[in-house]
């Protein structure tokens, strides 16, 4: 995982009394867990994070640093954010393929009667308001998932995408904002400067390491 | 319909609430089980806030507003005068979100511009369906169930769709208007007539029966 930067010094959780962390879950510092917020047990987050009202953090789920978790998402279990993730409202990343209450002989499923399967979420991405992942799926680093868009193949880094199921619309830098056609056949961020090339559906940034 | 006649009606917030004490609520609101109300906003008579409500700072709601449970309606949204938004809705405020800057650092509010949405006079949105801001939904407009709305919304239109489109007209009833002459649609529930001009509807104010 990459790590990121941490501002400020560190400091304590705050917890809000009426959230409930589990007593198993690391919680790191100066990371925010508001009202009626769960982080369920073994759960780890890393340190800055924000975990808004009423969102839901499965049991293992693995946060990165700085991320922002808004009011009612749901993130269940095995999913995995690195560093600087946001995650808008409402949003819901699932685990199971094929969900059903009970098996094919009407018996309720127990944990023994399903695999689950997780999101992974890489550095920086940003998951739009009541947005579904459904897992497995992999959103790439600084990708972005339209407000409402139902995921359900892999994203990849930089990359836009809208709608259910949800289809690649554009490019993104950093920032966030669609990035600029050049003549030259370059993309460029119009926030930060930054240039990209694409090929074969793969944008990469001038400078990246990979 | 309900009218602003009779005695001043008292406000009713549930005990698990979570309401500021620097907002304001007109008087006859009520505020149901868990809801959020934030600081600085104002709530005009007669409002209905449901469960889990969320309203977000400074946030306006117009006289007899109704906003069903878990609806997320994040600052600086505006509603005018009976607005209903569906359980679940949510309102967005910010058009390129991110966690952190592109260098990597946690965003503050300082770090972005707020956007909202606004809803004008007896506007409804249906359940789940999200707005993005920045947008205005126009009078008497109707978004489905579920829609996803990336821009602004003429008045008495029908929404529907990711990302919405128009797909009929509505009457204040909320009622699909029947087509009826060369830009001429009726409503079925009111008799009412309305004109269609440059993609824009308007009451005729007359019934040519």
């Amino acid at each position: 995982m990459l790590m990121m930067p941490t501002p400020g010094t560190a400091g304590h959780a705050l917890i809000e009394p009426t959230a409930d962390v589990d007593a198993t879950a690391e919680v790191g510092a100066d990371t925010r867990v508001w009202h009626l917020a769960q982080v369920r047990e073994h759960a780890t987050i890393g340190s800055g994070c924000i975990l808004g009202r009423g969102s839901y953090i499965g049991p293992g789920v693995i946060l990165g640093s700085n991320c922002k978790v808004q009011n009612y998402a749901l993130i269940y279990e095995p999913a995995v954010l690195e560093d600087g993730v946001f995650v808008g409202p409402a949003v819901v990343f699932t685990n199971d393929v094929f969900p059903r209450a009970v098996n094919p002989d009407t018996s309720i499923k127990d944990a023994d009667d399903w695999h689950s399967v997780g999101v992974h979420v890489g550095t920086g991405a940003s998951i739009g308001a009541r947005a579904v992942c459904i897992a497995p799926v992999s959103i790439g680093r600084w990708a972005l998932v339209a407000a409402g868009a139902v995921v359900t193949k892999n994203v990849p880094d930089y990359a836009v995408v809208a709608g259910v199921p949800a289809r690649r619309i554009g490019w993104v830098g950093r920032a966030g904002i669609p990035l600029r056609a050049e003549d030259d056949g370059r993309l460029t961020c119009p926030a930060t400067g930054e240039h990209f090339h694409e090929r074969d559906g793969v944008l990469m940034a001038e400078g990246d390491p990979r | 319909m309900t009218t602003d006649a009779g005695a001043v009606r008292a406000i009713w917030i549930a005990p698990s609430a979570d309401v500021d004490p620097r907002a304001v609520l007109g008087d006859g609101s009520t505020v149901a089980d868990r809801a959020q109300v934030r600081e600085f906003a104002r709530l005009g008579p007669g409002c209905a806030i449901g469960r889990a409500v969320y309203l977000g700072p400074g946030v306006i709601l117009g006289r007899q507003c109704t906003v069903q449970d878990f609806a997320l309606l994040y600052e600086p949204t505006l509603l005018e005068e009976r607005v209903h938004v569906g359980p679940g809705a949510v309102f967005t405020n910010d058009r390129y979100p991110r966690a952190v800057s592109p260098a990597g650092r946690r965003k503050t509010t300082a770090d972005w511009d707020l956007v909202g949405v606004t809803v004008r006079t007896g506007a409804s949105v249906g359940a789940n369906a999200v707005c993005v801001a920045p947008l205005t939904i126009g009078r008497w407009a109707v978004v489905a169930d579920g829609s996803v709305v990336t821009a602004d919304v003429p008045e008495y239109a029908l929404m529907d769709g990711i990302p919405a489109r128009r797909v009929h007209w509505v009457g204040q009833s909320g009622a699909r208007l029947n087509h009826v002459g060369p830009g001429l649609f009726r409503c079925p529930v009111t008799g009412a007539h309305y004109g269609e001009h440059n993609g824009t509807l308007h009451p005729l104010g007359f019934a040519p029966r």
